[in-house]
């Protein structure tokens, strides 16, 4: 667990930003107070834009009961960052045309931004921007989640994510028969 | 990725205890996991995770992405790629694929079956997404070349309206757009789905086979197959470098398939040696051809519906190696429909030295051309009669005709035409056009010399030593929908028995002697003639009488009839005629119509003599000679437009006469004067005609003199103060139209006259007789003339306007 913003940090820029309307507060489920700024946090989140256009949104904080502190401090840290680094290519959307890649990869600063992160925190951010409809985030985490997976067998996978083989041999044995195709690649 | 180990027991549950946190990445939601999935680079690598656990097991298969990326060289030891591709889309359960990525090895072992058994899973699989936003580019198979990849991208797939599973190959499967590239054809990829809108073909064709002919990889297999249709594609596109049979076979897949096709778009590059006059259409569909194509040429073909049925006789002409003349493997419908756009029926004939396939297509060719010449060196296009005899000769006893174009060049050939209009009165069913430019001279002259009497009714009973005259028999053509004959200098037999059942259109212009009763055929053999044109011609009958209920337009010029020669025409549906110059401007004429129009009436008319029975007093057009006639402008009150040829007499008597007969004009809105004869007498002669119409809108002079006469120079025939224009009122007027203005005096004169009226013209047009132009300062004193009553003067170049 490495957590190297401090929470005092964003306590100052909330009360900074306190007198004009230009950021939004939102509250973990631990009843930590951040700041975001309200047109990042539109940008960047479906839902949070949703809430700001609803006028759902609470000065006193928002409360966002299904995302811990640490959770929450890097997704306002990721729309900081997001807002500092690139705010015109900002919107990536994850659907993409035809033709281009899947989706764009990661910039460097995001690659940064979840390498640091625990793997509690990784997942803890992953379900954080699923519930805040945070494409960009999602995207990057889940990037980060497959580059754990990638190129490596299934015992080292399980091994990476704690995964419990609940397979019997038989099960894994009539698996691995049915999923030929899927083992040979070159 | 190495080839996993086959022991699923043993090390599996190692890891457990060093676990520091729970499992939290089997906790996430399965979008996320197919977030996560998707994002490993393939489909294999994503399915593998279904070993992990049971959470995990079905997981993959609802990814909405599949992959599949197979590089190198495929090992014999495995699988074959493409079994393993179709068993991965066999499991996948995902109802509707957002994006198919599939790369084969470059050496792919060389099984278009599997291949084809991939795609069509592919296919089916991609074809039920439900959105067209993200597409699929997947590969093509190598099997025919070595090195570029293919790519089919398939692109806004449509749902399929059935509900077919993956691995059947399923019904209604719909593409709006395909995108193949590809440098080996093959109609695999439009076989995949039952209906495609668009069609884009990129093809870059190896020169050198990679396969030889006997390879299982050959395509004629999926070419048997004729269980798709591609009954919604319009329109198809395709570039290529250069030819081969497999192209040529997916022309004529799609043309055979594409049951509404209406368009082929080929591109190609000039290089491409095989593709000369290598458009196709379908059948009655046009196909632009060139031989010199520039760099690089896009043709557009029309092409009509079409069957199923083309090029079955081929088939063994398809297994052409590759390599061969691809143009060859064309289906016989394609290449007729080329080959009728040859400049002449030489050039198409030409073809059939290519090879034996070529041998007898060119005889099915639906239009026929030929430029006859005996002269030597015969022009490329051009043959001599014995070789249009041959032509004809050789001509397919099954194909339809339908353009017969014979164009004889030189006098010796004309005498052999005869024959061609036999063919042609036996097999076309469409145009004939004869004409015997020129040469037929000499013909002429020889039956000069003989003294042919011009109306002997039987030219047979002609007793001679001599050989007989030269004529031509116009042959009964039952199914021909236009005949139109030129220069026929020479006798022209009509006959006298038959019927022209289909005809519409029959003209004949310079014919020596028509012999035969023009009247009778029309009105007794023609049941559907609508329109009759002769000119320059002379008939063997002294009158020409007309009965058809058909037939709508008439015109006749110069057509000479025999001393007492009358011309009676019946058509109750005409509404056009045109009588020029025709039995010395003096034959007695009877026209009745109900539906008359527009009349241009150059011939005497002398109510007794000339009638027009069943005329309206009102029609839209009159355009006539003005002089002798007076009682045909009393026929009519009103006419639109007004056309007036003036023969301006010279003497005094007579010229007082011709202005006190224009009180006999007909009311117009629309005045048009030309075919002076001098420009003496203009002035007074328009100010006359505009004191009579005061509310015409429009008038047009042409101050062209066509036969000029000049009286002397002293002539004093005509006092011009006693006409002048000062009070004419003309507020009507919006448009003058003065052309052959060459800036004389009497050109400006008109003008002063016209614009001495009360006028407020919108519009002066005035154009200069070609070769003249006015100059600046003679264009700025008319503007400065008109000026007071005109808004805009247009001269060719410059415009005034206030």
């Amino acid at each position: 667990m490495e957590v190297d913003k401090g929470k005092g940090e964003a306590e100052e820029t909330r009360k900074v930003a306190e007198a004009d309307r230009d950021t939004v507060t939102l509250k973990s489920s631990d009843g930590k107070l951040f700041e975001v700024s309200k047109e990042a946090a539109a940008r960047l989140s479906t839902v949070l834009a949703g809430m700001i256009a609803g006028g759902s949104i609470d000065d006193n904080g928002t409360d966002l009961k299904q995302i811990g502190s640490e959770a929450l401090e890097n997704v306002v840290d990721y729309c900081n960052k997001h807002a500092n680094s690139i705010p015109s290519a900002a919107l990536i959307s994850s659907s993409i045309s035809f033709n281009t890649a899947p989706f764009k990869e990661p910039e460097e600063w995001e690659r940064k931004f979840v390498d640091r992160l625990s793997h509690d925190a990784l997942f803890d951010l992953v379900e954080a921007a699923n519930f805040l409809g945070m494409e960009r985030l999602l995207d990057v985490t889940c990037h980060k989640i497959s580059e754990m997976m990638k190129g490596k067998s299934p015992d080292q996978i399980r091994e990476v994510f704690n995964i419990k083989n609940d397979y019997t041999k038989e099960e894994l044995e009539e698996i691995r028969q049915e999923l030929a195709w899927a083992f040979y690649d070159d | 990725m190495a080839k996993q180990g086959g022991g699923g027991g043993g090390g599996v549950h190692s890891c457990q205890d060093d676990a520091t946190t729970g499992d939290r990445i089997s906790g996430l939601p399965n979008d996320l996991l197919h977030i996560i999935l998707l994002r490993l680079d393939s489909t294999p690598e994503a399915a593998r995770t279904s070993i992990l656990a049971r959470r995990w097991r079905r997981v993959w298969a609802a990814v909405p992405e599949l992959s599949f990326r197979y590089h190198g060289h495929e090992s014999r030891r495995t699988a074959p790629v493409c079994l393993r591709v179709n068993q991965a889309l066999a499991a996948c359960s995902v109802p509707t694929v957002d994006r198919l990525h599939i790369a084969m090895p470059r050496t792919s072992r060389c099984s278009f079956y599997l291949h084809h058994a991939t795609y069509a899973d592919g296919c089916g699989c991609a074809s039920r997404r439900s959105d067209s936003q993200a597409s699929s580019p997947f590969p093509w198979p190598q099997a025919f070349s070595g090195d570029e990849s293919c790519f089919l991208r398939a692109r806004g797939l449509r749902p399929s309206t059935s509900t077919s599973t993956a691995t059947s190959s399923g019904v209604g499967r719909h593409l709006r757009r395909l995108d193949v590239h590809t440098n080996s054809p093959s109609a695999a990829p439009m076989k995949l789905f039952d209906t495609i809108d668009d069609l884009n073909l990129t093809i870059n064709i190896k020169k050198e086979p990679s396969c030889l002919s006997h390879c299982p990889c050959r395509l004629q297999a999926s070419w048997e197959n004729d269980s798709i249709t591609l009954d919604s594609l319009e329109e198809a596109e395709i570039y290529f470098s250069s030819g081969s049979t497999e192209l040529l076979e997916l022309i004529a897949l799609l043309c055979n398939i594409a049951v509404i096709l209406e368009k082929i778009i080929i591109s190609y590059e000039p290089s491409s040696a095989s593709l000369q006059a290598k458009n196709c259409a379908r059948r009655s569909t046009a196909c632009r051809s060139s031989r010199h194509i520039p760099n690089p040429t896009h043709h557009t073909t029309s092409a009509g519906a079409a069957g199923m049925d083309a090029g079955e006789g081929d088939a063994g002409h398809r297994r052409l190696p590759a390599g061969a003349d691809g143009i060859s493997a064309l289906p016989d419908e394609l290449i007729q429909g080329i080959l009728a756009w040859l400049p002449s029926t030489a050039a198409a004939a030409r073809t059939s030295a290519l090879s034996r396939r070529w041998r007898r297509v060119w005889t099915t060719v639906p239009a026929l051309t030929f430029h006859v010449e005996q002269q030597r060196p015969l022009g490329p296009n051009s043959s001599t009669p014995a070789a249009v005899d041959a032509a004809l000769h050789a001509y397919s006893a099954t194909a339809t005709l339908s353009r017969l174009d014979i164009d004889v060049h030189d006098a010796s050939s004309a005498s052999r035409a005869a024959p061609w209009l036999t063919f042609a009165s036996m097999r076309l069913a469409g145009e004939l056009r004869l004409s015997l430019s020129g040469g037929a001279a000499a013909a002429c002259r020889q039956q000069q010399a003989m003294g042919v009497q011009m109306f002997v009714v039987h030219p047979i009973q002609i007793i001679s030593n001599r050989p007989p005259p030269p004529h031509l028999d116009l042959p009964i053509c039952e199914r021909a929908t236009r005949i139109d004959l030129a220069r026929i200098n020479c006798e022209l037999r009509l006959p006298s028995a038959g019927a022209f059942a289909a005809l519409r259109v029959l003209r004949i212009h310079e014919a020596k002697l028509v012999q035969g009763d023009v009247g009778h055929l029309v009105s007794t053999q023609c049941p559907r003639l609508v329109q009759l044109e002769m000119c320059d011609v002379s008939l063997s009958v002294d009158s020409l009488a007309i009965t058809s209920k058909s037939l709508e337009r008439l015109v006749l010029r110069r057509v000479k009839l025999g001393t007492n020669g009358r011309i009676n025409v019946a058509a109750p549906r005409m509404y056009y005629l045109v009588l020029d110059g025709c039995g010395d401007r003096s034959a007695a004429v009877t026209i009745a119509t109900t539906m008359l129009a527009d009349l241009t009436w150059n011939h005497a008319y002398e109510p007794k003599r000339h009638k027009l029975d069943g005329a309206d007093r009102q029609i839209y057009r009159l355009v006539a000679t003005y002089g002798s006639n007076v009682g045909l402008f009393k026929r009519f009150d009103l006419v639109d437009e007004l056309c007036l040829h003036l023969s301006i007499p010279l003497r005094t008597q007579e010229y007082k006469k011709f202005l006190q007969d224009m009180d006999e004009l007909p009311k117009t809105n629309i005045l048009e004067v030309k075919g002076l004869s001098t420009k003496r007498h203009l002035e007074t002669t328009m100010s006359h005609l505009l004191r009579k119409h005061t509310r015409l809108t429009k008038i047009k002079v042409d101050l062209f003199v066509e036969n000029p006469k000049e009286c002397s120079p002293d002539c004093n025939c005509v006092t011009s103060e006693s006409w002048t224009t000062d009070d004419v009122d003309m507020d009507s007027l919006e448009e003058v139209e003065i052309s052959s203005f060459i800036g004389h005096l009497d050109d400006i004169e008109l003008l002063k006259l016209l614009f001495r009226c009360k006028i407020k013209i919108r519009r002066l047009a005035i154009y200069t007789l070609s070769g003249i132009s006015l100059s600046q300062e003679m264009q700025k004193y008319i503007w400065g003339l008109v000026r007071p009553h005109c808004i805009n003067l247009e001269f060719e170049t410059t415009q005034f306007s206030r």
